[in-house]
């Protein structure tokens, strides 16, 4: 019908018309591709987060963000309700920056926020801007994924079963069984991590062995002797007492403080103990720890 | 005093008052069609289309005489050499290539910084931020395949109709040296998206030069190459520059030795057509010839044309370039290859002459005289690249029949069997010995896009049909909603069940949702522990179980799942 030159031009222009229509199409649809592709990626930074999330923050801070005693604060929602508090303080930083700042330069110094809890390291830095391991993309993963509790909205604080006795050393307690109270000391409470752990993690029973704590081996002979030693600064009368307020109130006076000081005047036991256990469980404890003589 | 010019200057005016205007419209007309075009005047612009045959003097060769463009390009061709057979336009294509690969590349110039602190945010932005900024990519890589290719078979194309034959001996050559300088441009610019895939693909691509003898000659090389011992902020800079100006000029200045070899030469006629021995490229008679207005011009406009329909309608629908996780230096994914023009390398410096021995049952010879990397990684294939480059030389049949090259046509015919045979031995498909359990987990959640495996089996599952909840092999109880949830554990089950190395293999499952829209997914293998085909005991008596975990994330809008 056509000679070969037209039938090239006739191709030619089919070509270029489908090549220009196909430009229009993904004109009129690249506004929804970006942002589409934004959601995927910020769905894969999460995905990364997540796993960093787990090696290397899960330790100190919980799997599910809820906090480690002694080790980590909690940020779901801990971290969210310090930005508040903060912000009505005038903190002027937006909430990504400011988790995004405390990863990477980490926390030098111990945070005015929930300072009755005692954690024994501070937060490192994990930037590599600051000496740390991480990339400045895995920094911006983690952040995501944190973020992302809040997605949901804040998951509200795990309300315990019991009424705790915290660090209140004026509640009267009820009688202790010993009995009940060398369970209390070998059972393992599960901890916030989820790691559990029992007092025997860091109190031995022999005498002289330091785990992490001292050896209880002869505390209630011991705690006699404490309370009557001329640089004891706690409020204690009896042996019985001076337990307790060891438990609730480690900080009270510390004993050879250069081995079980995280910093000066801060115990490493953990503070909060005392919100893990009931009046009964205390006295129960306390009653056990009396029978070591 | 109003200033007198010797001669009137005919004005617009006079000019219409002396021709009328609609002549006077064709006179400039005329004239600047006869500029643009370097010396076509318009009614010979209407004789083209009309397909009128030139006047004496034929015009339509001014343009290759009067314009740069074109004074280049031959005024006519042969008419054997119009059709698709024997040149199947390889040359011309990979010369449309690099330009559209020079201006797609400009266009990603224009939103990418060479660090790797920013690179892959780079990356990100033209995907998230740039209008038409995936398009433009996807193009820039699909055209950089398709060069490779396109060089590839061109040479393949003028071995075989032995075109590289006297007087075109130095022309090869130079085909060669633009065929090495365009799988280094591409290899160049793998690495800038500093991605997982491109850093340790180029991370293969390099460690080679470092066996280059002797010793300190090899670090010194490799020290240019990366710029430290390692591929970091320096090698990304360098790779950049190699990629952006240094290979570009260098391609550039050979395609032109290349190109006026070519003419100089002719395009070499189909080898029935000419007496053993002549080279009649250049003698055309005028019967045959096909100018090159506009037949020729047509011709290759159709083919660009073509060229860039396919290309922008291919990264529009068919095709993504790859952007994987960002570069991690201390995390080697499992399998991890060279870009698939140098997969045939890998599978040399997997050593078949070692693989060969060990099979044979023979003993291996020792390192200090036998060192496997230089001689496969760098001498054996600086042998070849030399062997290329002379080849026309040491080529004493002077017939291009195809019946009198049987030895040489079998011989490229072996050499394209051995190429595609070491490029599968490239592949992790081959002689990549990992422990079995780890294999299972790369096959079914790799960390990294695997080259084998993909994303993974566990990444097709919708995420609605992650449903938390503990799965044992042993005794498969999935949802009924969860049908690909249910066939991924199902053929996990067959897997390691299937699998001689994991002995009484099975595997728990956990899906756990950790956050809203994220979902935990961890496979742990037991198998018991052998030696020797026989269980190993522990001091009980009781076979030693044996465990691997490993955990990923899901989350919802992250694409996979394969919607």
């Amino acid at each position: 019908m056509f000679d070969l030159a037209t039938r090239r031009i006739i191709g030619a222009t089919v070509l270029m018309l489908a090549t220009v229509i196909t430009i229009g199409m993904v004109w009129l649809t690249e506004e929804q591709r970006m942002a589409r592709f934004e959601a995927m990626h910020k769905a894969k930074a999460i995905e990364n987060g997540a796993l960093l999330y787990e090696q290397y923050c899960a330790t100190c801070h919980g799997p599910d963000g809820e906090g480690v005693p002694g080790k980590g604060p909690s940020l779901n929602p801990g971290v969210f309700q310090h930005y508040e508090q903060l912000k009505a303080q005038g903190y002027a930083n937006s909430l990504r920056n400011f988790i995004k700042l405390t990863i990477a330069a980490g926390r030098p110094i111990r945070s005015t926020y929930r300072a009755e809890e005692v954690y024994a390291e501070p937060m490192p830095t994990w930037s590599q801007d600051f000496g740390g391991p991480m990339r400045p993309d895995q920094i911006e993963n983690l952040v995501e994924f944190i973020l992302n509790w809040q997605a949901a909205g804040a998951a509200p604080a795990p309300t315990p079963s019991f009424t705790a006795v915290g660090s209140d050393l004026t509640q009267p307690l009820p009688p202790g069984d010993p009995k009940r109270g060398e369970a209390l000391w070998n059972q393992e409470v599960k901890q916030a991590s989820g790691i559990a752990a029992s007092c025997k993690a860091c109190h031995s029973l022999k005498p002289g062995e330091v785990l992490v704590g001292p050896s209880l081996a002869g505390i209630a002979t011991r705690a006699a002797e404490r309370i009557r030693a001329p640089d004891y600064k706690g409020q204690a009368k009896t042996p019985e007492e001076y337990i307790r307020e060891s438990i609730q109130q480690p900080s009270a006076y510390i004993v050879e403080p250069d081995k079980y000081a995280a910093a000066p005047g801060v115990s490493k036991m953990p503070a909060t103990l005392g919100n893990q256990m009931s009046a009964q469980d205390l006295a129960d404890l306390i009653a056990f720890l009396m029978t070591l003589k | 005093m109003a200033l007198r010019w010797p001669e009137p200057i005919p004005t617009l005016q006079k000019e219409v008052q002396q021709y009328g205007w609609r002549r006077v419209i064709f006179m400039h007309l005329d004239e600047l069609v006869t500029r643009v075009t370097a010396g076509i005047p318009l009614t010979e612009v209407r004789n083209i289309i009309r397909g009128e045959p030139p006047p004496r003097p034929n015009p339509r060769v001014k343009p290759h005489t009067e314009g740069f463009i074109l004074h280049i390009k031959p005024s006519f061709y042969h008419e054997a050499v119009t059709r698709l057979y024997p040149t199947f336009r390889l040359g011309l294509l990979s010369f449309y290539l690099f330009l559209i690969e020079t201006i797609t590349g400009i266009f990603l110039m224009i939103f990418y910084t060479p660090s790797p602190l920013v690179a892959y945010e780079n990356m990100l932005r033209i995907l998230n931020n740039v209008p038409f900024g995936q398009l433009m990519r996807d193009i820039h890589r699909l055209g950089a395949e398709a060069m490779v290719v396109a060089v590839m078979l061109h040479m393949l194309r003028t071995f075989f109709t032995a075109s590289y034959k006297r007087p075109r001996q130095f022309t090869w050559a130079t085909g060669v040296i633009l065929l090495v300088f365009t799988l280094f441009l591409s290899f160049s610019g793998y690495l800038l998206p500093w991605d997982q895939l491109s850093y340790w693909a180029v991370t293969i691509g390099t460690s080679m030069a470092e066996a280059t003898p002797p010793p300190a000659l090899g670090r010194i090389v490799n020290l240019i190459l990366r710029g430290a011992p390692d591929i970091g902020a320096a090698g990304l800079l360098r790779f950049y520059l190699l990629h952006v100006i240094f290979l570009p000029l260098l391609l550039f200045f050979v395609f032109f030795v290349h190109y006026y070899k070519v003419v100089r030469h002719g395009l070499s006629l189909p080898p029935e057509m000419e007496a053993v021995g002549d080279d009649t490229a250049r003698k055309v008679p005028p019967e045959k010839r096909v100018p090159y207005i506009p037949d020729i011009a047509i011709q290759e406009a159709l083919w660009g044309i073509a060229l860039i329909a396919f290309l922008v309608i291919g990264s529009a629908f068919f095709y993504d370039a790859p952007l994987e996780q960002h570069a991690d230096p201390l995390n080697t994914p499992l399998h991890t290859t060279a870009p698939w023009y140098f997969l045939w390398l890998q599978g040399l410096l997997k050593d078949p002459f070692l693989l060969a021995l060990d099979r044979l049952g023979l003993p291996r010879p020792p390192a200090t005289i036998y060192n496997s990397k230089t001689f496969m990684g760098v001498i054996l294939p600086g042998l070849i690249l030399l062997f290329l480059l002379i080849m026309p030389y040491l080529d004493f049949n002077i017939s291009r029949r195809y019946r009198d090259r049987r030895k040489a046509l079998v011989a490229g015919l072996v050499g394209v069997a051995a190429w595609t045979l070491l490029t599968y031995m490239g592949t992790p498909a081959f002689a990549v010995t990992s422990s079995a359990d780890v294999e299972v987990l790369q096959e079914f959640m790799p960390l990294n896009p695997d080259p084998l495996f993909g994303e993974g089996r566990v990444r097709t599952i919708p995420y609605e049909q992650l449903i938390p909840g503990t799965y044992d092999t042993r005794n498969l109880q999935p949802p009924a909603d969860a049908p690909k949830l249910a066939q991924v554990l199902e053929e996990l089950k067959h897997r390691i069940e299937g699998d001689p190395q994991l002995p009484q293999g099975y595997a728990i499952v956990r899906i756990q949702e950790v956050q809203s829209g994220l979902k935990r997914f961890e496979i742990a293998i037991y198998w018991t522990k052998t030696k020797n085909g026989q269980p190993v005991l522990d001091p009980e008596g009781k076979p030693v179980i044996e465990e691997s975990k490993r955990a990923i994330y899901l989350h919802r809008d992250s694409g996979h799942g394969g919607e």
